[in-house]
Formats: C-alpha cells, sequence, structure tokens
C-alpha cells in the first residue's frame, strides 16, 4: 500500500468512527390542560327597586348591588337593558340605567348616557372581581294613572 | 488471491464501516402519561403547586462512557393569557413523585441526566408548575424535548 492510499484509509475510518459517535436518539412530550371560564355575575335587589317613587318629576334611585368576575384576562363586559315601568291602561314611564363604583355616590342624571331601550354597558379589562351600583333615572307623570307599576332588567355579563 | 492496493483500500473501508455502526449508540424511548395532555391548571379562583408525571423514559446505551440525556423545560402557553412556567426532574422508575424541591433546574433550562458507563435504566418524567390564581380561559400547550447522546 503506497502512503497516499494509507493516508485514503486512516481519512475514510476518522470520518466514519466520528460520524458514529455523534449518533443520538431524541424523543418530545406534549403538554395541554384546559382552563375553564370562572366567568361570573350576582345581582342583588335594593330594598327601593320595588318600590320606586312614581310622584311626579326626574328621579335617580338605585335598584342593585352587581357582582362580578372573572379569570378573563381582557376583562369582562356588563350589559342591563333599559325600558319603561309599565301598568296596563296607564301611561308608560321610560328608564335608563348607569352603574357607579360600588357605595360610590348617585349619578347626576347627566350620567345617563344611553336612552331607554338601548342597553348600557360597562366593561373591565382585567381578570378579578368587581362590584358596581345600578341606577335608573325615570320622569313620572304629575298625573300618573295610580295603580302598580312594573319593569325589569337584564344583566348580561360577558368575557371580553 | 492477489489484491490491487485500491481493492485493499475498498475492502478496509467497508469493513471498518460495518465494525463503526456496531458501537454505542444510545436509545430513548418515551411513553408520554395519559395526563400529560390533560394537566389541571386551576385559574378560576385559588391555585396549587402541581407535580405531575408526564412520561416514562427508557434510556440505554453501550458506550463505556455512558450517556447523557438533555430534556427542556418551558411555559404552557395561550395566545391573550400569561405563560405557566414549569421545571423538569428525573425519578427511578416507579418512585415516589419528586419533592418540590428536587426540582432544582429553573425553567427554560435543560435538565442534564448522565451516566458513567454502559447502561440501560428507566426514568419517570415529573414537572412541576404553579399557574395563576386567575388564569386566562381556555388551552395551553407545550413541548419537551429530549435528546440523549453517548459521552
Amino acid at each position: 500500500m503506497s502512503r497516499s492510499q494509507i493516508f485514503k484509509f486512516v481519512v475514510v475510518g476518522v470520518l466514519a468512527v466520528s460520524s458514529a459517535a455523534v449518533a443520538d436518539t431524541t424523543g418530545t412530550v406534549t403538554l395541554g390542560g384546559t382552563v375553564t371560564s370562572s366567568l361570573q355575575i350576582t345581582a342583588t335587589d335594593t330594598a327601593g327597586a320595588t318600590a320606586l317613587d312614581l310622584s311626579g318629576g326626574q328621579k335617580i334611585a338605585k335598584v342593585c348591588d352587581i357582582t362580578m368576575s372573572t379569570n378573563n384576562e381582557q376583562g369582562l363586559t356588563l350589559s342591563a337593558s333599559s325600558g319603561s315601568l309599565t301598568k296596563s291602561g296607564g301611561t308608560s314611564i321610560t328608564f335608563q340605567v348607569t352603574s357607579v363604583a360600588d357605595a360610590a355616590s348617585a349619578p347626576a342624571a347627566g350620567a345617563f348616557l344611553i336612552a331607554s331601550g338601548s342597553p348600557y354597558t360597562v366593561g373591565t379589562s382585567i381578570s378579578g372581581s368587581v362590584n358596581r351600583d345600578l341606577y335608573v333615572l325615570y320622569t313620572p307623570l304629575t298625573l300618573q294613572d295610580p295603580g302598580d307599576y312594573e319593569g325589569s332588567i337584564d344583566l348580561t355579563v360577558t368575557d371580553n | 488471491m492477489r489484491y490491487s492496493p485500491s481493492s485493499r483500500y475498498l475492502a478496509a473501508s467497508l469493513v471498518l464501516g460495518v465494525s463503526v455502526q456496531g458501537l454505542a449508540a444510545p436509545s430513548l424511548t418515551v411513553q408520554s402519561s395519559a395526563g400529560a395532555s390533560s394537566l389541571a391548571l386551576d385559574g378560576t379562583g385559588s391555585t396549587s403547586l402541581h407535580i405531575v408525571k408526564v412520561a416514562d423514559l427508557s434510556l440505554s446505551t453501550s458506550a463505556p462512557t455512558g450517556l447523557t440525556v438533555w430534556i427542556t423545560s418551558g411555559s404552557l402557553t395561550k395566545d391573550g393569557g400569561t405563560s405557566v412556567a414549569f421545571q423538569v426532574a428525573l425519578v427511578d422508575h416507579n418512585a415516589a413523585p419528586p419533592s418540590a424541591s428536587t426540582f432544582t433546574t429553573a425553567s427554560g433550562v435543560p435538565y442534564l441526566f448522565a451516566t458513567a458507563a454502559a447502561t440501560a435504566v428507566a426514568k419517570d418524567l415529573y414537572i412541576k408548575y404553579m399557574p395563576g390564581s386567575l388564569q386566562d380561559p381556555g388551552a395551553y400547550v407545550a413541548s419537551i424535548d429530549i435528546d440523549v447522546v453517548d459521552n
């Protein structure tokens, strides 16, 4: 065997050994899990909600304490309907709704920005709990047909 | 029989190639645990520390210098949600789950396990994680890459 042939033999041998020495084996474990939504709302009617002052003139009354919570990191949105207090044979009394932070002062009339019949919404932008006080604004007539008037507010909370 | 120089060179190369393939080639078998894809992630108002078995590993090598296994760690992630970091640790197969203090390799840093001689060993792979008490709802995913090499 010539010197050049011996050199080739050595080179080929070294390459083959190096290739085998770095051989490895790999594997993968896939992990997963699901977090459920904790979205919830609790609404407690105030005593005055069912005994509204229907004498003539503009009124603002607190009707509900609301507690909401979510684990959604983009927060939640509360939607509250509005409409009218009605009585068969009587003129309906429209009402608007708004909310303030828990235990804050009652809102001024100018804070009721959403027209009666349209949903009022308020939201958060982070996860956690939030308490709000819900108020209504309404204006009975000076001469309002006597009897019982009723209305309802639907509250819906959704994750953002 | 008389070989020319070129024939002898070819024969030697082939014999050497067969011989090298028979040297220590590490082997890894991974069997994921059923719970690996359904991890408890809390996140609805409370949380706790979790230590969960996620795979059975079988490792072997005939290399006299043993083997080293590299295991990645990281985070369970979800778009729009805070990631949940996890650490990894190995225990002997069917041994008791590791304690929290056993997880000494930080999340994101490869966990290493090595032997110093030819071996065939079975290990259980555990992860440790603690979700947030309010964790964004939805599905979280992650993967652990395992790489075994001869020393």
